[in-house]
């Protein structure tokens, strides 16, 4: 590795910081240098659209970054057994209020007035969301419960006298305990107390993304307007508003993966002989039942909170690419034949 | 088209209009008594009235989870031919493809269907 390599990694946070990879996966996201978001020239709702995708996901990536900055200075050993239960939803709850924030804000709108709105069906809340986003979200959000599920359906109580391993919480009766190697011990970190506010958060994601979506897919149209300018400006909201909730679900995805996964490291050698002054070797270890995949989860954690994170700054970037390319061709500037290229079909 | 309904009469004839015409399709969900009311800006008790009257004819379903949809064999189409229809409109008219030039394509294109002949090619825009 180059000296100006280093130098650069003793600078940046330290890696259990989601903004530590996030930064880095956000500049590899440039490779794919086309914009992911767009905002609509018309409809009269561009510059609520471009505060919610700059300032909205910004808020939401600070948000992962700040909890998991509190995760790196918090003690060592978890003293409850469940410390960590407010820091892992946090990304997705600040997704759930900037999301429902912008339906708020963006049905504020200018609408036509009543008797000239044109007749339409009802639409179905994703009539004008990407599917691969949803697919994306709808397979997150099914990592995310079946994750917490298994967590909560490990968790048992522990007997007061133990024995405990790893980091050791003081004697709690709710069940934040799994138990190790067969029962042989118990290490704290699961159960329903450290993972009911991730199962609410989830909840409420689906439904204020659903409600957020629909309600502007049943906004009214002007009987005069043309149906392929409103459904251009439907899908650059529904587009800003699924990417900033997917990446709160990425990061908080990313946060239950890494605490599962660390938990379940946790190993305990037996039988130790002393073979010098400072080194022992042990002669058995026990572990937890999952420990052969718990690096990989500990691993995807890192990855994903990173994606979520590279996700948000990333859509706060294009949100101000596409501002830009707007107010250019408002005042007329000519853009380079590149540039034109890029708008013509950018949110696709 | 600036609609303007006034009555609960009115608003059964614009809907009535629709559903015969194949703008809403078999199945398709009719916007909420409130919605309706809204877009019309009627009393929703009027939109309610206009909602009854459609379903004493035969037109729409009301089913308070499912809420008011067309009823099967309604409209000219089934909600899944529509709703296609409709995306067909969205993509020619973002291409600039003239509506003339568009039911010639669908002419080509479907099995069985003798095509319009053009001289020349059809020109978005040009009657």
């Amino acid at each position: 590795m180059p000296p100006f390599a280093t130098d650069i990694f003793q600078y940046l946070p330290p890696y259990e910081v989601a903004i530590t990879f996030g930064i880095i996966l956000f500049v590899v996201s440039f490779v794919y240098s086309r914009r992911i978001v767009s905002l609509p020239a018309t409809g009269g709702r561009t510059s609520t659209l471009a505060w919610v995708g700059i300032a909205g996901s910004l808020v939401v990536a600070a948000a992962a970054t700040a909890v998991s900055w509190i995760a790196v200075l918090a003690p060592v050993v978890d003293e409850s057994g469940y410390a960590g239960w407010w820091r892992r939803p946090t990304p997705l709850l600040a997704a759930v209020l900037i999301v429902a924030i912008a339906m708020v804000l963006l049905r504020r709108g200018p609408l036509p007035a009543p008797g000239e709105r044109a007749l339409s069906p009802r639409r179905p809340w994703n009539t004008f969301a990407s599917r691969r986003a949803i697919q994306v979200a709808l397979v997150a959000a099914v990592l995310l419960l079946v994750t917490l599920v298994w967590q909560t359906a490990i968790a048992t109580t522990a007997p007061e006298e133990g024995p405990f391993f790893g980091k050791t919480p003081v004697h709690s009766d709710l069940p934040v305990f799994m138990t190790f190697q067969f029962g042989y011990g118990y290490v704290g970190g699961v159960g329903w107390p450290n993972h009911y506010a991730t199962f609410i958060a989830v909840a409420l994601a689906a439904v204020v993304l659903v409600l957020a979506l629909r309600a502007d897919a049943n906004r009214p149209i002007p009987a005069t307007a043309s149906a392929s300018s409103v459904r251009g400006e439907r899908e650059k909201v529904a587009r800003v508003l699924t990417l900033i909730m997917i990446g709160g679900l990425l990061a908080t995805l990313g946060m239950v993966w890494m605490h599962v996964g660390s938990i379940g490291t946790a190993t305990v050698g037996f039988d130790e002989e002393w073979v010098s002054e400072q080194t022992s070797m042990t002669h058995f270890n026990v572990s937890t039942g999952y420990r052969d995949i718990a690096d990989p989860i500990n691993l995807g954690g890192y990855l994903l909170q990173a994606a979520g994170v590279a996700l948000l700054l990333r859509v706060a970037t294009d949100t101000v690419r596409s501002l830009l390319e707007l107010r250019q061709a408002a005042s007329g500037i000519p853009k380079a034949a590149g540039n034109a290229a890029a708008v013509a079909g950018a949110e696709r | 088209m600036p609609l303007g309904p006034r009555s609960a009469e009115d608003v059964a004839d614009l809907f009535r209009g629709a559903i015969r015409s194949g703008q809403l399709g078999d199945g398709e969900r009719l916007p909420t008594v409130r919605q309706a009311a809204r877009d019309f800006g009627i009393a929703q008790a009027t939109a309610a009235k206009a909602y009854r009257a459609l379903e004493q004819e035969g037109l729409v379903i009301t089913r308070s989870a499912a809420g008011t949809r067309v009823a099967p064999g309604a409209s000219r189409a089934p909600q899944s031919v529509v709703e296609q229809a409709r995306v067909l409109a969205d993509v020619a008219e973002g291409a600039g493809v003239s509506f003339e030039d568009t039911v010639a394509v669908l002419r080509a294109v479907w099995p069985g269907v003798e095509p319009v002949e053009h001289d020349e090619p059809g020109r978005p825009g040009v009657p």
